[in-house]
């Protein structure tokens, strides 16, 4: 998603003045500037269906069936005494559209004493255990994060949240963090608050079990909560959970008005709403991790929220008027969400080079537990000298037609990438 | 006959203990030859089956250890964090700590735990000893939960200096073994400084070269999962 100007223009004045202030008083300091960066491509051919109900023309809405994409990408990490200025510039570009730029990061931290860092600016910040649905990642917005590169490095290739806080280092392995991010938008429907955050981190039982507990502030304010607990030499078990008032999803009620449109809105959901994933990983003496998780979001649809909304979809297909199209495109906002039920099942099977080779492999399975419907992938990612690397990655979406991951046209893909890093 | 069997009985347990404690410093012995301290750092090659990585080691208070990766470039800015027995890494892509178990693997046969932990005589205690050459043969198991090998078989020379260990898993399954060579004067010892693990699951070998050490005292705030973003 190309930047916002003004987003932009505040998060580099904000990372710059703090960096160039705080560098001034530190002139003497020696400078130390790393870059690290890559470019790449890729190519994906995707199976999309002639149509949907939600989607009765994928074309017209941006749905392709082969994209050829390019990426570039140039990260600093400039350092003077106890000043630092990180940044990530990001450049994107495809066969259909022009090319985009994004500022994924662009913060200054300073270390005061020996124990309190802090920093403004933009920046990526990701918190929590879990890997398929990860409710302490409350700055993350799965909608925007391309499944096809490797669960490792997808995360870093989304612009991060404008925000200010400091790290406060306790003896231990204890932090406190408290941060604050005016105009957050992870929304979905272009929704925007105020989020503050303070959370403290720790450990117990001789550092088997980490913890993490925080309250959130902002229009949906609660408080969270993260558990690792490590069991045995080869396996960890863990928690990631927040429990925040209200919900994101809105519902639809009334049906599709005489001029289009829907009466959407947020229904009460009578207090706090978790929003959880409890996990299990294991690696085993072949080198093989597993992880299997469950995910409770009860801000999720219910069968009869999604009963008012499959109503409203009979409503507005075929969709032959321009009161049915506006109708068919507040149901597709309303949508807009990397998850739409309340129960999920999620499993990883992954090897970093099985048989002996460099080429690493991983499976793995979304599975909606309210309708039977999921997607799968299986990617493989091999490394060449020391820079290169080369993915291939299969995507299919199962389950029966108009269930939750075959609401959309695309049911399958498979994608080609490639990149160089220096 | 009471008085001879409580004084018997004494008896063994002293001797028992005796032999515990010999075994218990011949182990502490092991780890002075191959840790040059509790605070000091190293460098470590890795090359396996034609890869090759590059690590940068730090170690606090012995048990304390931090480990990031230098080379090659598709690595680089990982880092792995030791406290104990409890592990997390760091990947710049995914921009969090992820607690993992000891078992992970770093490359090839080689996990991150025969990467970072620099000593045995914390994680494992002397089960069991045994003339072998002029050295002896011991086998660890471990005193702390989440050890990441469920016995050792630790073979020594007669000065303590480890020659070779085999390593297994709770169903008794030996998983690899580490042979211990590059003798060379490091820090005012003679230390090992070339280490090949053979993987007997998979296959293949794997050679750790141990460079570069220097004693050095690490801030106590790199030791921080939270923080492993930061280097």
């Amino acid at each position: 998603m190309p930047f916002g100007f003004r987003a932009l223009a505040s998060a580099w004045i904000l990372g710059s003045a703090c960096f160039a202030g705080s560098a001034t008083a530190a002139w003497a300091e020696e400078l130390s500037v790393a870059t690290t960066g890559w470019v790449g491509a890729r190519v994906k051919s995707a199976l999309v269906e002639e149509s949907t109900r939600l989607v009765p023309s994928p074309e017209d809405s941006g749905y392709r069936d082969n994209y050829v994409g390019a990426e570039a990408a140039l990260g600093i990490d400039a350092r003077t005494g106890k000043l630092r200025f990180v940044s990530q510039l990001r450049l994107s570009a495809d066969d259909e559209n022009d090319g985009g730029a994004h500022v994924d990061e662009a913060y200054a931290e300073s270390l005061f004493g020996d124990r309190v860092f802090a920093f403004a600016g933009r920046r990526i910040l990701v918190w929590g255990q879990s890997l398929g649905l990860n409710p302490s990642d409350v700055f993350g917005d799965q909608t925007r994060v391309d499944d096809v590169f490797p669960r490792s490095e997808a995360r870093a290739r989304v612009e991060g949240a404008d925000m200010a806080g400091a790290d406060v280092v306790f003896d231990g392995g204890g932090t406190l963090t408290l941060l604050f991010a005016p105009g957050f938008d992870r929304r979905d429907d272009g929704r925007e608050e105020d989020l503050a955050l303070a959370r403290l981190s720790g450990f117990a039982f001789g550092g088997y079990l980490d913890y993490a507990v925080s309250a959130i502030g902002g229009d949906r304010p609660g408080g969270g909560l993260s558990l690792n607990y490590a069991v045995g030499e080869a396996s960890v078990a863990y928690f990631d959970g927040t429990f925040r008032q209200g919900r994101e999803k809105r519902t639809i009620s009334g049906g599709v008005a005489r001029d289009g449109s829907l009466d959407i809105h947020l229904r009460k959901t009578g207090g706090i709403t978790p929003f959880a994933t409890v996990g299990m990983g294991h690696t085993f003496t072949n080198g093989l991790s597993a992880n299997l998780e469950y995910t409770r979001d009860a801000g999720g649809y219910s069968e009869d929220e999604m009963d008012d909304i499959d109503s409203t979809l009979d409503e507005v297909t075929p969709a032959n008027s321009p009161r049915l199209m506006r109708g068919l495109g507040g149901v597709n906002v309303l949508l807009n969400h990397h998850t739409l039920r309340r129960n999920y099942g999620f499993a990883r099977v992954a090897h970093d080079g099985p048989f002996g080779g460099n080429t690493a492999v991983e499976l793995t399975t979304l599975l909606g537990l309210d309708d039977g419907s999921g997607v799968a992938g299986l990617g493989f990612d091999r490394p060449f000298r020391d820079r290169f690397n080369l993915g291939l990655r299969f995507d299919r979406a199962f389950g029966e037609e108009n269930t939750e991951f075959r609401l959309r046209p695309e049911t399958a893909s498979v994608s080609i990438y490639t990149s160089v890093k220096f | 006959m009471n008085t001879f069997l409580k004084s018997a009985f004494a008896a063994i347990v002293l001797m028992s203990a005796g032999a515990a404690s010999a075994d218990d410093s011949l182990l502490r012995r092991v780890d002075e030859i191959r840790a040059p301290g509790s605070d000091f750092a190293f460098t470590v090659d890795l090359s396996a089956g034609g890869s090759s990585q590059t690590l940068s080691v730090s170690v606090k208070d012995k048990t304390k250890s931090l480990v990031r990766y230098v080379a090659p470039a598709k690595v680089e800015g990982r880092s792995i964090l030791f406290l104990g027995p409890n592990m997390w890494i760091y990947v710049p892509g995914t921009r969090r700590a992820l607690r993992i178990s000891p078992r992970q693997r770093v490359l090839g046969g080689v996990s991150s735990a025969d990467v970072a932990r620099t000593v045995y005589s914390e994680d494992y205690r002397v089960a069991g000893s045994e003339p072998s050459g002029d050295g002896h043969a011991l086998r660890l198991e471990p005193r702390v939960k989440g050890a990441a090998y469920a016995r050792i078989d630790l073979t020594i020379d007669e000065r303590g200096a480890p020659l070779k260990a085999e390593y297994f898993t709770r169903g008794d399954r030996k998983i690899k073994t580490m042979s211990f060579g590059g003798y060379e004067p490091v820090l005012g010892e003679t230390r090992p400084t070339r280490f090949v693990v053979t993987d007997h699951v998979e296959g293949g070998e794997t050679t750790m070269i141990y460079s570069e050490f220097r004693e050095i005292e690490t801030p106590e705030a790199w030791y921080q999962p939270g923080n492993l973003g930061r280097f």
